[in-house]
């Protein structure tokens, strides 16, 4: 088989054009890479827009691109909105439990006073 | 004991799927008990005998796991602490810089499959790989297991079925057609056989046709790059099929008069054998697998010259003689393919790295 493809090999050769006129006007390198989406860019994108929603960072451009990271800023914001509204209701409950405080340290120092004299 | 044959995806079609369930009809012919788990499977793909990796039942030490490994997934890290024996059939795995711009996930998938191949180097006790390439690598990746080359399992009588006779027809129009069937991917440099067209057009004046048969499911943007590429070459005689019924890869087959492959990574390369199957002369780039499927036979190129391939190709498809010469040598190389000389090996394999014959 060494024989067959050496022949065809061998003639092919003779078959080519002369050097100069072996050229290509241009090669696949020149065609620029295709900016289309593809279905697997999708899934991608959604993972990449997933990672930098976890981080806070904003996702994407368009509007569309946007939506999670607006579901992901309402739903921190709501958690937030729930955090301080635990700290202000502990705070008005922290504020009557000082006044009260305040007022029984008040009558006992009263009280120690009189002892004292 | 079990034979469980593990893969990430049984789809249809492809090479790696065609062995996984030839290797089952093996099994099963001659009395093992045997299932095939996959994490993605194909709609015509859902048979009684193919269950969802999730579903794998708990494996006993004598159980055996024949592992398909050809991509990057999380099967490749489960794997390691797996009971069982343990068999890797190495499909090899395209290296992930010519999916870059074109598939970002596919491009990730191949680039840590290769590490989890490394990482997996310890895991088997066996190796039955398709080609001796794909062993070769497996070794430089430091596998010291035993390992055996066992080639694809590829069953031919599928394809003694009736092929689209209007396809055929269509075909027989005097343009000599030349054929390339594989995926559309950026590893199986598609754009060389456009560039080879162009070359062809220019030097001679018989016609071809350059039929490009695959799916670019996940590449539609290389797809997209090389229909660019022909239109600016002002190349219009090369034809995209898409993905096609098994019936009109029978009638590309049957018509074509020379198969060229330009591909730059196969791990063993099915067409190559199925072009034997067909008669039909091969001329290929030497390259990773190629050579040695085909054993000698067909017209290697050593070089990706254009002009160079064009000329090959049309003393190819005008001197019949010689084309003659090529396809019988062929022939005698298809022998070692056949199904029933593979079964045999397949079989003698397994027995040997199940311990002779307690698979049963």
């Amino acid at each position: 088989m060494t024989a067959v493809r050496e022949d065809v090999l061998k003639r092919a050769e003779e078959l080519l054009p002369p050097v100069e006129e072996r050229t290509m006007p241009l090669s696949f390198q020149d065609i620029p890479m295709s900016r289309m989406v593809c279905d697997d860019d999708k899934v991608e994108k959604y993972e990449e827009n997933v990672s930098r929603m976890e981080a806070g960072m904003p996702v994407g451009q368009g509007k569309g691109s946007k939506i999670p990271y607006l579901k992901k800023l309402i739903a921190d914001q709501n958690e937030i909105n729930r955090r301080l509204i635990f700290v202000w209701k502990r705070s008005i409950e922290l504020s009557k439990e000082r006044e009260a405080l305040e007022k029984r340290a008040e009558a006992l120092m009263i009280d120690l006073r009189r002892k004292d004299r | 004991m079990n034979i469980y044959q593990i893969l990430v995806t049984l789809s249809f079609g492809d090479a790696v799927s065609n062995d996984c369930l030839a290797i089952h009809k093996l099994l099963t012919d001659n009395g093992y008990n045997t299932s095939i788990y996959a994490y993605n499977i194909h709609e015509k793909m859902k048979l009684p005998y193919v269950k969802h990796f999730n579903k794998l039942p708990s494996i006993k030490a004598n159980d055996v796991i024949i592992y398909h490994l050809s991509t990057g997934t999380e099967i490749n890290r489960m794997l390691r602490n797996m009971p069982g024996h343990k068999i890797v059939r190495y499909h090899n795995m395209t290296p992930a810089h010519f999916f870059a711009g074109y598939n970002g996930i596919t491009a990730r998938l191949c680039g840590e499959g290769k590490n989890e191949t490394l990482l997996l180097k310890d895991t088997f006790e066996a190796g039955i790989n398709d080609s001796d390439f794909n062993t070769e690598q497996l070794i430089s990746y430091g596998y010291t297991c035993p390992m055996e080359t066992v080639p694809i399992l590829i069953p031919f009588g599928d394809y003694e079925k009736e092929p689209d006779m209007e396809l055929v027809k269509k075909l027989d129009d005097g343009v000599k057609n030349v054929l390339f069937v594989g995926r559309i991917a950026p590893n199986k440099k598609q754009e060389d056989l456009i560039s080879m067209a162009y070359a062809y057009n220019r030097i001679f004046e018989d016609k071809i046709r350059v039929i490009l048969a695959g799916s670019a499911t996940g590449t539609e943007r290389y797809l997209d790059r090389l229909k660019k590429y022909a239109e600016a070459l002002e190349v219009s005689n090369v034809v995209f099929t898409g993905q096609i019924p098994f019936k009109d890869i029978l009638a590309y087959y049957t018509a074509a008069d020379a198969f060229v492959c330009m591909s730059e990574h196969e791990g063993f390369c099915v067409p190559l054998a199925e072009a034997m199957k067909f008669e039909t002369p091969i001329i290929a780039f030497d390259s990773c697998a190629v050579p040695e499927t085909l054993g000698g036979t067909g017209i290697l190129l050593e070089d990706k010259n254009p002009y160079r391939a064009a000329a090959a190709l049309h003393v190819v498809l005008n001197d019949k003689e010689t084309a003659h010469k090529i396809v019988e040598a062929q022939n005698e190389r298809l022998k070692n393919f056949s199904y029933e000389r593979v079964s045999v090996q397949m079989l003698d394999a397994i027995k040997k790295f199940t311990k002779e014959g307690a698979a049963k």
